[in-house]
């Protein structure tokens, strides 16, 4: 056990080390600077003096690997640096973006895993038309654009029928009504793929455990087909299915990023898009350390739910 | 027969003659569609210059935002160009893009997943380390890095997409590799002298084509997606270089306030490519894959509509059990095949009768059909079973529905199969499953069930039983697990045990033990027991009588002992010779030539003929019936009188 | 969507878009029967890097200017009224010395009172936080003359001091001693006079920003909101989308969204404001050799059917532009209204006297704001008729944009540009100085005109205004193609939303629940 954790952490931190390297590395390759990105932005031409002060003020003079080496050094010390331009700490940034991200991404793969799973399941005991139906609406629904969706359910629903905000984001502190509300299109909007993602990943997997030999001793023992399929074949069905679900996580963290634009939802995708634009080297590395600590934390809890799920894994 | 659980089982019987995997994927339909619309849309791309009405970039200020109509099919966009021929025309940036990110996506997937898989060891932990970082890596925040140093770069979009997506075919690949590595043939063929580079050709890529084209088409649509999304936020392809089907829908997305035609054609182009390539990706591995479904799902073979036939008078008391003229069809392609056909026998309280017969005999079907447990597909179309509970009213098997076994199953007639491990659950604990039985059959607390559960494994004769109770099924040997399936098995106080093969998958000091605590049940309980079994020995052991089936249908029937001494069918003969436990030391055991021919090639007439030594001309006219000898014994032989006397 | 080139362009459009967003009319003269609002919310279009006011860009003013009281307010009708400043005036002839007399008895959000020395320290930061508007302070000395008095000293004539310490340039917007102490501090709080500041607790940095009324603000009255949210949307749908929903009160808009806002029943106030255009920055012909003869350059203000792009891409609030200005904006000349008419005929044969009668290749780089990569794909396809190959470099990311337009890699490049005075124009828009003359072109005709009207007052200034915008356009250093207002929408929960050809600005102050 201690081995697994010690090995856990390794590779956390391995990747973590890798992840903030690489930011750094490609963004010093990208053309400009945070500098040119604020004079430009400032006054449009500028002197080399003005350059180089404006990266002496910016702390961007040093070589690349000091900067690294200063970046890895305030971590240790539990900060993430400072926004280039605005001076707020990274950590806050990223804290008060993520929320909303998590909220909707957390929301989708509730939505998906609830909706999906008992599609799934319905889809494994019914072939023929009903079956077919599904099937064709299941990879409609991976295959419809999420931006485009996107656009099409705010014009009917926040527009047409005014019956959800079209956009923006409500603190679940302040008023969880109105979070509710604010994240319900964005939610609707990625479940359309991620529920037809898990329901075939469920339906595969059931059909499956459904065909295997303990389900038909099952029902020679006289169980309700209830327990069969919900209890029996379901918990067996669901380990390839929570390896889905940690995968559609990890998807969502990127997808979440094309449509949080169009709901106006201040999450960390827009971050990225915004600090990516404007070299804000501290607030993409900030960006890019969250998103691989939710990795790392999504695979960890796809882990214990594997051994929760697969007493083999737990022996093992 | 009822609904069925499963729809992905073929019953191995009758599993269609293998036809070319092409042939079958141009068989499904679906598939077919998204293939055609596939090539359609790359042909119409390719020959974009001769298929579009117009040209893509010609501006008509004045007719900006039209909508359809005969000039402009599908409307004009906010310059007042043809948004049919921007379409066709965008289908190129799709296309390169695909491409690009395909080619990277294969090269990368397949050269280090074959490497991983064949080489194995340090480049194997190397290699899968790689993917699992790439897999962890923030895809999103990659793109945008990798955009910011190639500002508008499609192509570099492509190929890090590739990069970072290439673990899931890489695995893939890996997996085949590693498979096909271990198949015999393969290592027939290393030893044969065959060269690394030649095995690779010849035997592992080839297996690999299938699910790299299932990988390749989805990723593909994941290309596609992405490649429009980057386009669609003015990452990449914007519109002065040309339409793209992402930067049309960004540009229509400006404007959905005031006409939403606009989104419609571009958004539906893309959810249809992407949707192609999908439903392709699945055709593709429905046809490839090594579990092969059944093209045409089985449909269940039409249930027997036949009024039931008067039940006999009984003359002396009745038996538990009996069957009459049991017939079992599988539907198949080519239309319904029997794989049972009039098959009688009766089982009466407390016997033991055994089912004897070669695997693909149809004795496993006889066995599950009296439990209503066929596979997909099969049914019982003629017949009954008529089966006579101590309390309660006669039943016939072949008529209850789903709800009717239920009343049946477990309580009244339980099964122990084959495979002991595999017939428990393996997600839960033993006591656990034992006890959700026992609650089903006896009202109960938790509590007292599983007390009750830990009481029927020492039934069983499971040592420490309160341990096993605690333990998962995979923490079990064979035996521990067939002792369980029977304490399963005899959870509900069943007082018809259908056993088949209980003991076929364990090793011989394990099976006796089992064969002597079945034996050792039966007195205790009353139980009566079917057996099925392909073996003399167990056969012996315990049962009273046997009947013995060839393809189908009942050969001989007798009891066991007569059946020993005395042998009335060829089959019984050749099977009897067959018996390793009746060997003679130092001899070969002779066999029996040939092999059981599956359902629908019986041949006419005696269906054994073709192997049978006793063979004669006459052997092939007419269906030959069942004659009764002394006692109650039948054989199906015209040939029976020179058998015996042989 | 957009979001991601707008926000990165909006960080950038410069002096493009100066003053675009602002408020103004602080001081107004409260009404007899005042009702207070609970809560005003306004969209803006792009989230702001910081709200320092000495490094921000123009284009988030309004986040600003709730805070920061200027020392000079610009009204809406165009007269300059106090601010924290109660009278100023230029000493001596030449424009150089300016003098203010401030307001007594202000104290700031912090509690700290307003002090010449104050104004001098401010100003003295603007200029070392080397932000947008530090170049026209360039080489100014800061004086505070007595507790109630500064003066600016200028090395080189500047009739627009007024002009330039009104909320519309943000610097005007005074910052407290306790935020100069602790500049690092002014990226994410507000330390100033105005009537609102902000609350930290209720924003969320580039998502929401709530202002709450000032306690310490010197004209209570004037306060008619009990809090102010502004939120950023970036897309123009969106913003749209949450005006038609409820969700916002207020919201400047944008060209493509304008018809359907009105079809939405929305308010929309607009007054022209902005050109947008090509820049011919290569008037020297080193890049685009043709561009280096003004007959060429007449030749494709000739072949551009402005009226056609108006109609198509800006519909309701574009008209066609022949000036880098305004119809009663710094430097109009109606004589010169339509100095351009579409005809095909003239720009070939000027071409062809050229000696380009067979055409040529001109590149341009384009951003995406303001339709200008649309616009830039029209003007492409008008000038195929006379034979000019344009070839349209488009960024979304309005960095890359600024970096090659500026830099000087690009013979033309688009742009939006708002209207401002004269002498500020010369240093950001044609001046060899100037970031929109990247090829750094010198004209010593175009700097005679400049320096005539940058040291006089009065009657010659706006003549000598206006020729120096006629200078540029019958040499025809640019390609105006369309002049628009900045639209604002507003639901019927408020009142006063009014622009006015004085002020195309909207002003938050005039905002009032409705009756």
């Amino acid at each position: 056990m201690l081995r697994a954790v010690l090995r856990w952490l390794a590779s956390s931190v391995a990747l973590l080390f890798v992840v903030t390297a690489l930011s750094f590395v490609l963004v010093s390759l990208a053309p400009g600077d945070a500098a040119t990105s604020i004079l430009s932005s400032q006054s449009g031409s500028y002197t080399p003096e003005q350059y180089a002060r404006t990266r002496e003020l910016l702390g961007i003079d040093e070589p690349l690997y000091v900067r690294y080496w200063h970046w890895l050094g305030e971590l240790f010390h539990g900060s993430l640096g400072r926004d280039l331009f605005s001076g707020q700490p990274v950590a806050e940034i990223v804290g008060d973006r993520l929320l909303p991200s998590l909220s909707v991404i957390v929301g989708t793969v509730l939505v998906s895993a609830v909706a999906g799973t008992w599609l799934g399941v319905a889809g494994a005991r019914r072939r023929g038309p009903a079956g077919r139906l599904l099937d064709a609406v299941s990879l409609a629904g991976l295959a419809v654009p999420s931006f485009w969706l996107a656009l099409l359910v705010v014009e009917l629903f926040a527009v047409r029928l005014a019956w959800l905000p079209s956009g923006g984001y409500v603190d679940p502190g302040r008023d969880p009504a109105g979070w509710l509300r604010a994240i319900a299109l964005p939610v609707l909007t990625l479940s359309a793929g991620s529920i037809a993602f898990v329901a075939k990943q469920t339906r595969d997997s059931m059909a499956a455990v459904l065909s295997q030999e303990f389900v038909t001793m099952l029902r020679a023992r006289g169980l309700p087909l209830r327990s069969i399929l919900y209890k029996h074949a379901l918990r067996n069905a669901a380990i390839p299915v929570v390896t889905m679900l940690g995968l559609l996580f990890v998807n969502l963290l990127s997808g979440a990023v094309l449509i949080e634009g169009i709901f106006s939802v201040p999450g960390l995708g827009q971050q990225a898009v915004t600090a990516t634009g404007g070299h804000n080297l501290p607030v993409i590395t900030g960006v890019a350390f969250c998103f691989t600590v939710v990795v790392i934390i999504v695979n960890l809890l796809v882990d214990l739910a594997y051994r929760w799920l697969d007493p083999k894994v737990r022996a093992a | 027969m009822s609904i069925s659980l499963i729809a992905t089982d073929a019953p191995p019987s009758v599993r269609p003659a293998r036809r070319s995997r092409w042939r079958r994927l141009w068989r499904s339909g679906p598939g077919l569609a998204a293939g055609a619309f596939l090539l359609a849309l790359t042909a119409a791309t390719v020959c974009v210059r001769w298929v579009a009405p117009a040209d893509p970039e010609r501006q008509d200020l004045a007719a900006a935002l039209a909508g359809p109509g005969a000039a402009h099919w599908l409307g004009t966009d906010r310059l007042g160009r043809d948004v049919l021929s921007r379409l066709l025309y965008g289908a190129q940036v799709t296309l390169v893009s695909v491409v690009e990110a395909v080619a990277v996506f294969v090269v990368l997937g397949v050269t280090l997943g074959v490497t991983a898989g064949h080489l194995g060891g340090w480049a194997d932990r190397a290699i899968s380390w790689l993917a699992d970082l790439l897999l962890a890596l923030p895809g999103i925040v990659m793109l945008l890095m990798v955009l910011a140093v190639f500002p508008g770069n499609t192509a570099a979009t492509m190929v890090v997409l590739g990069v970072i997506s290439a673990p899931m075919l890489l695995r893939v690949a890996r997996g085949v590799t590693m498979s096909v590595k271990r198949e015999l043939y393969v290592r027939a063929a290393r030893l044969s002298g065959l060269g690394e580079a030649r095995i690779m050709v010849r035997h592992v890529l080839p297996r690999l084509a299938g699910p790299i084209l299932v990988q390749v088409s989805l990723f593909a649509a994941t290309a596609v997606l992405v490649q429009g999304a980057l386009s669609f936020l003015g990452l990449s392809a914007p519109e002065t270089e040309g339409p793209s089907w992402g930067n049309m829908i960004a540009q229509a997305a400006q404007v959905t306030g005031e006409d939403l035609w606009l989104a419609v054609p571009t958004g539906a182009m893309l959810t249809l490519t992407v949707l192609a390539l999908g439903v392709f990706g699945d055709a593709v591995r429905d046809v490839t894959a090594e579990h092969r479904e059944p093209v045409a799902r089985p449909r269940p073979a039409r249930p027997h509509t036949a009024p039931a036939a008067p039940e006999e008078p009984a003359e002396s008391p009745a038996p538990l059990l009996s069957v009459d003229g049991l017939t079992i069809e599988f539907s198949a392609p080519g239309g319904p095949v029997t794989v049972v056909r009039d098959v009688s026998f009766s089982v009466a309280a407390g016997e033991c009768v055994g089912v004897i017969g070669e695997s693909g005999s149809g004795k496993t079907m006889i066995a599950r059909s009296l439990l209503g447990l066929l596979p997909a597909g099969g049914a019982v179309t003629a017949g009954a079973a008529r089966f006579r509970p101590g309390a309660g009213p006669v039943l016939d098997l072949t008529r209850l529905d789903e709800r009717g076994f239920g009343r049946v199953r477990g309580r009244r007639i339980a099964l122990v199969s084959q495979e002991p491990g595999s017939g428990l659950d393996p997600a839960f604990r033993v006591g656990g499953q034992v006890a959700e039985v026992i609650r089903r059959h006896t009202p109960m607390s938790r509590r007292q069930a599983a007390r009750e559960a830990v009481e029927l494994l020492r039934t069983v004769r499971l040592t420490d039983p309160e341990r096993v109770a605690r333990r998962y099924p995979h923490e079990l040997s064979g035996g521990m697990a067939q002792r369980v399936a029977i304490a399963l098995a005899l959870a509900g106080k069943p007082e018809l045990l259908v056993a088949d093969e209980p003991t076929t998958a364990l090793d011989v000091t394990v099976q006796a033990e089992i064969l002597d605590l079945l034996r050792d049940l039966r007195r205790r309980l009353g139980m009566a027991v079917i057996l099925v079994t392909h073996d003399w020995g167990v056969l012996a052991d315990i049962c009273d009588r046997a009947v013995v089936v060839y393809a189908g249908e009942v050969v001989e029937q007798a009891g066991v002992e007569d059946l020993y001494a005395d042998p009335r069918h060829p089959y019984t003969r050749a099977l009897l010779e067959a018996n390793p436990h009746l060997a003679v030391a130092g001899q070969d055991l002779p066999t029996i030539a040939g092999t059981v021919p599956s359902p629908g090639r019986w041949s006419p007439g005696c269906r054994f003929r073709p192997r049978c030594r006793f063979a004669a001309d006459e052997c092939a006219a007419g269906t030959i019936p069942l004659t009764g000898g002394s006692g109650d014994r039948v054989t199906r032989c015209i040939r029976a009188e020179e058998v015996a006397a042989l | 969507m957009r979001t991601c080139r707008r926000v990165i362009d909006r960080a950038i459009p410069a002096l493009s878009l100066i003053a675009a967003l602002s408020v103004s009319g602080c001081g107004s003269t409260p009404e007899a029967n005042q009702t207070v609002g609970n809560t005003l919310t306004v969209v803006t279009a792009s989230p702001p890097q910081t709200l320092d006011p000495a490094k921000t860009a123009q284009n988030n003013s309004w986040l600003e200017n709730l805070a920061y009281e200027p020392l000079i307010v610009r009204k809406s009708d165009g007269t300059l009224t106090p601010g924290l400043a109660e009278s100023w005036s230029y000493e001596g002839t030449g424009n150089k010395t300016f003098v203010l007399k401030l307001r007594p008895g202000v104290t700031f959000s912090d509690g700290s009172p307003l002090s010449a020395q104050n104004v001098v320290d401010h100003l003295k930061y603007v200029v070392s936080s080397a932000g947008q508007m530090a170049p026209l302070l360039a080489g100014c000395t800061f004086t505070a003359t007595d507790p109630a008095t500064v003066t600016i000293t200028s090395p080189a004539p500047n009739p627009d001091f007024p002009v330039m310490l009104t909320q519309d340039f943000i610097i005007g917007g005074v910052i407290g001693s306790g935020g100069l102490a602790d500049p690092g501090a002014l990226g994410t709080t507000t330390v100033g006079a105005g009537p609102y500041m902000l609350d930290p607790q209720q924003t969320v940095a580039g998502d929401h920003y709530t202002y709450v009324p000032n306690p310490h603000y010197y004209n209570a009255p004037a306060v008619r909101w009990r809090k102010v949210v502004i939120r950023v949307i970036t897309t123009p749908q969106a913003v749209l989308n949450a005006l038609k929903t409820g969700q916002a009160d207020v919201a400047v808009g944008d060209p493509s969204t304008v018809a359907a806002a009105k079809q939405a029943g929305l308010t929309v106030a607009s007054s022209l404001f902005l050109w947008n255009g090509v820049v011919l920055a290569d008037r020297g012909g080193t890049l685009a050799k043709p561009l280096g003869d003004v007959r060429v350059r007449q030749a494709l203000n000739f072949a551009t059917d402005r009226a056609a792009i108006a109609k198509a891409l800006f519909g309701g609030v574009g008209e066609p532009a022949h000036q880098v200005t305004v119809p009663g904006g710094y430097g109009y000349d109606d004589s010169l209204a339509a100095a351009y008419p579409y005809q095909l005929d003239k720009a070939k044969a000027l071409l062809a006297e050229a000696g380009y009668g067979g055409g040529f290749t001109l590149a341009v780089v384009t951003p995406e704001y303001q339709q200008l990569h649309l616009v830039a794909q029209a003007l492409a396809q008008q000038w195929k008729q006379i034979g000019v190959d344009l070839r349209i470099t488009d960024y979304a990311n309005a960095n890359q944009y600024a970096a090659d337009a500026f830099g000087g890699k690009f013979p033309a490049f688009m742009t939006a540009f708002g209207q401002i005075p004269i002498w500020m124009e010369g240093p950001s828009l044609f001046l060899p100085s100037a970031a929109f003359n990247p090829l750094k072109y010198a004209d010593p005709a175009l700097q005679s005109r400049y320096d005539e009207a940058a040291s006089s007052t009065g009657d010659p200034k706006t003549a000598a205004d206006r020729g120096v915008v006629a200078y540029l356009t019958t040499q025809a250093w640019f390609v105006p193609v369309v002049m628009t207002g900045l639209p604002y929408y507003a639901r019927n929960t408020v009142g006063g939303i009014a622009t006015s050809p004085k002020e195309p600005l909207l002003s938050l102050y005039e905002i009032v629940p409705a009756a």
